[in-house]
């Protein structure tokens, strides 16, 4: 049986508001990511991505048969051996120099000790951070710590990526390096999964996406096949969620 | 190999931060003052000894449990948890990571002040170096030190940092300087009936640090603990130490993150 | 250039005025005023440590005599005994001292630094310059014993105890006149004012006529 390299099969997460109201964050979410697919995670704001996410990473501990990643269940630790995670909020420990954070990832991971100085050094000079090796996480920038972010998740290479909004705060030339970065990797054969609210990064690189709304699979489909009858992928965002288009000149 | 990583953490974080080197320069102080000042007879080394070893004790005390108490707290306010946790490990190795880095950082801070007490002994030429009670409160208060870093960072797997702080410095004075007392109230509390084996229990439950405390004994010259005893109390120190972490872990697991 | 002036003025008298109006040398003393009304607690605390420290680090002297005699657990009353009391109870035993024990010879020296504390924290402590003085006496240091007791007395002039103390003090080091000058201070300054005040004056009484007789001087009239 083929085994997908990320599935979720009937996903749902509710949260506690309140004493006795509970909040349905994902209801019943279901899809699958392929092996060497780039999927777009999009949805407006609490359409419960980084929920999703946060549950396929066992953050959130989910009923057994819920999330697998390269076909082991989520909440098996062996699961992540091959998983890169890139969170939102790009805080990592500030006193750790950018090497020496690299490092404890790697160590984390589970990487023996004498192959972590060469994958420390590989990994940032793909990302564009190895001349802020030596330098300590607080005087890093927003940019900057997004980039460690993205190096923090890549120096044990791993075959799965799950990024949640991978370009914010890079300035134009970042997210360009990164976009490249995000192809390279598929050409290696990587699976990604990535959210963003930046549409038009998504109708990029993307080969699919998915579309969530209230916690619901609003559509999972080819970027090719959405943006056919809208000029973009916003257009058809906007369309899929039932908003009225914007006015063109 | 997880959680060595996660607590080596612990350790650059302590050796870092200003805190520590504040406390040492404190204590290189108060040796130097003590050494300096008028004490009305020489040749004293007891008042010396005395108040620089509690000086250091506590101090060790108020280094190690704010340093274990925001451990997961401060992972799971700033979400660099995420970057942990999204590694092939169990939540069991991250938590045991945290209480054995905030120990063996408590630890390093200790020893650094310790060699502080060694060093001023030193130079007052008093032979208590050599004195093997010495040696024997050091590891003992080494492992009461991994006995609080273990309840701070139980605490902290459901409680605020604030709150932390709190509730294990209370058990720590608590136990330390009035263990013997509560012992004989309850003992001689027979009309509480049921109550009395409850508040027993409890007792038995509590963190006795005050078997951890020497110090008198080193000072006044009382000779060495029986090594059955001392092993004894080592031994306590360790299992109630695994024993508390394995229940943060517990409590950490199905936590959401 | 006059407003500037008038406020470097306010500030200073603020500053010097109280330190030149203290009478109390207390209120100058940096340490004093970091550790405020709690100096006190601190200089009592002090002054009880040196009986501690005499009986061998333990608080209270021997609270129990058969336990310090005879090694025996204390007894309790009729309670049932509560499982693991007695491997706590001996822990607890061993890793605190319960002898009963006194510092001897040399080591008494170890209670000095804790009356030098005592004082240093609360001038007017006076049973800690009693106390003190009597040690350093007892330990074969006469001067520090005399300056001490002199400090004192610059501290508490009008305590007729230190002034009795002093006068035992070259009593026994048979300097009679000084003596002599001490006790007959201390009976004009007397106040029968605690419990043990007949006893002083008893005790000024003989030993002044002692030191007088030493002197070859005329008996005073009761």
């Amino acid at each position: 049986m083929h085994t997908a390299a990320i599935e979720a099969k009937g996903l749902t997460i509710e949260y506690r508001a309140g004493r006795a109201r509970k909040k349905l964050a994902v209801a019943g979410l279901s899809f699958r990511v392929e092996r060497g697919e780039i999927v777009g995670f999009i949805g407006p704001n609490g359409a419960g991505k980084t929920s999703a996410i946060k549950a396929l990473l066992d953050f959130i501990p989910v009923p057994p048969g819920t999330c697998f990643i390269s076909g082991m269940p989520s909440g098996d630790p062996r699961a992540r051996l091959s998983v890169g995670y890139m969170p939102e909020v790009s805080y990592y420990p500030k006193y750790l120099t950018l090497s020496e954070f690299l490092h404890t990832c790697a160590a984390i991971s589970g990487m023996p000790p004498r192959f972590r100085r060469e994958a420390v050094a590989s990994t940032a000079m793909r990302v564009g951070v190895h001349h802020h090796l030596n330098v300590r996480l607080s005087s890093f920038s927003k940019g900057m710590l997004q980039q460690a972010g993205c190096a923090q998740a890549l120096v044990h290479d791993p075959d799965v990526l799950i990024l949640d909004e991978p370009m914010s705060g890079l300035d134009p030339v970042a997210r360009m390096r990164m976009r490249r970065l995000l192809s390279a990797l598929r050409s290696d054969g990587k699976t990604i999964l990535f959210s963003s609210h930046e549409l038009s990064e998504i109708e990029m690189i993307a080969d699919r996406v998915l579309l969530l709304n209230e916690g619901r699979l609003l559509y999972d489909g080819p970027i090719c096949e959405v943006v056919d009858s809208d000029r973009n992928l916003e257009q058809a965002f906007l369309r899929l969620l039932g908003e009225e288009l914007p006015w063109v000149a | 190999m997880g959680s060595l990583a996660i607590a080596r953490l612990s350790i650059v974080e302590i050796l870092r931060r200003k805190e520590f080197y504040v406390v040492l320069v404190l204590v290189i102080g108060l040796a130097a003052w003590m050494q300096t000042m008028n004490l009305g007879a020489s040749g004293t080394g007891r008042f010396a000894k005395d108040i620089v070893m509690q000086v250091v004790w506590l101090a060790s005390f108020a280094l190690a449990v704010p340093l274990a108490a925001r451990q997961i707290v401060t992972d799971v306010e700033q979400k660099t948890i995420y970057v942990l946790m999204s590694r092939p490990i169990h939540r069991w190795h991250y938590v045991f990571g945290r209480v054995g880095g905030a120990a063996a950082a408590s630890a390093i801070c200790f020893t650094s002040l310790f060699l502080v007490l060694v060093l001023m002994l030193l130079a007052k030429g008093v032979a208590g170096i050599a004195d093997p009670g010495l040696w024997q409160a050091f590891a003992l208060q080494i492992t009461a030190l991994v006995m609080i870093c273990s309840i701070a960072v139980f605490f902290s797997t459901f409680a605020t940092s604030a709150g932390t702080v709190t509730f294990s410095l209370l058990l720590l004075l608590m136990t330390r300087y009035g263990g013997p007392s509560i012992l004989d109230r309850i003992e001689s509390a027979s009309n509480l009936g049921i109550f009395r084996d409850v508040f027993w229990g409890v007792y038995l439950a509590l963190p006795h640090f005050e078997f951890f405390n020497i110090s008198q004994r080193v000072v006044h010259g009382w000779g060495v603990l029986p090594s059955g005893v001392f092993l004894q109390i080592m031994a306590y120190g360790v299992a109630y130490s695994v024993f508390v972490a394995a229940l943060a872990a517990v409590v950490f697991r199905r936590r959401w993150l | 250039m006059l407003l500037a002036a008038g406020v470097i003025a306010l500030l200073l008298t603020s500053v010097l005025v109280p330190r030149l109006k203290a009478a109390d040398p207390r209120d100058a003393d940096i340490l004093m005023q970091v550790l405020g009304g709690t100096a006190d607690l601190a200089a009592e605390k002090a002054y009880q440590e040196a009986d501690v420290y005499f009986h061998g680090g333990i608080a209270g002297g021997c609270p129990d005599e058969a336990v310090c005699v005879h090694g025996a657990m204390p007894h309790r009353g009729e309670s049932a005994p509560l499982p693991l009391a007695r491997l706590v109870k001996r822990l607890h035993g061993e890793t605190a001292p319960r002898a009963h024990r006194h510092l001897q010879g040399k080591e008494e020296k170890e209670l000095l630094p804790w009356f030098v504390a005592a004082v240093r924290l609360n001038p007017h402590h006076i049973e800690a310059w009693r106390t003190g003085s009597y040690w350093f006496y007892r330990t074969g240091d006469f001067q520090r014993a005399e300056e001490f007791i002199r400090e004192g007395i610059c501290h508490n002039p009008k305590d007729y105890r230190l002034y009795l103390d002093r006068g035992i003090l070259y009593h026994r080091l048979e300097k009679w006149e000084a003596a002599a000058t001490d006790l007959e201070r201390a009976r004009r300054l007397w106040k029968n004012s605690s419990e043990d005040a007949p006893y002083d004056l008893s005790a000024i009484r003989t030993y002044l006529r002692d030191s007088r007789e030493r002197l070859q001087q005329p008996a005073i009239s009761r």
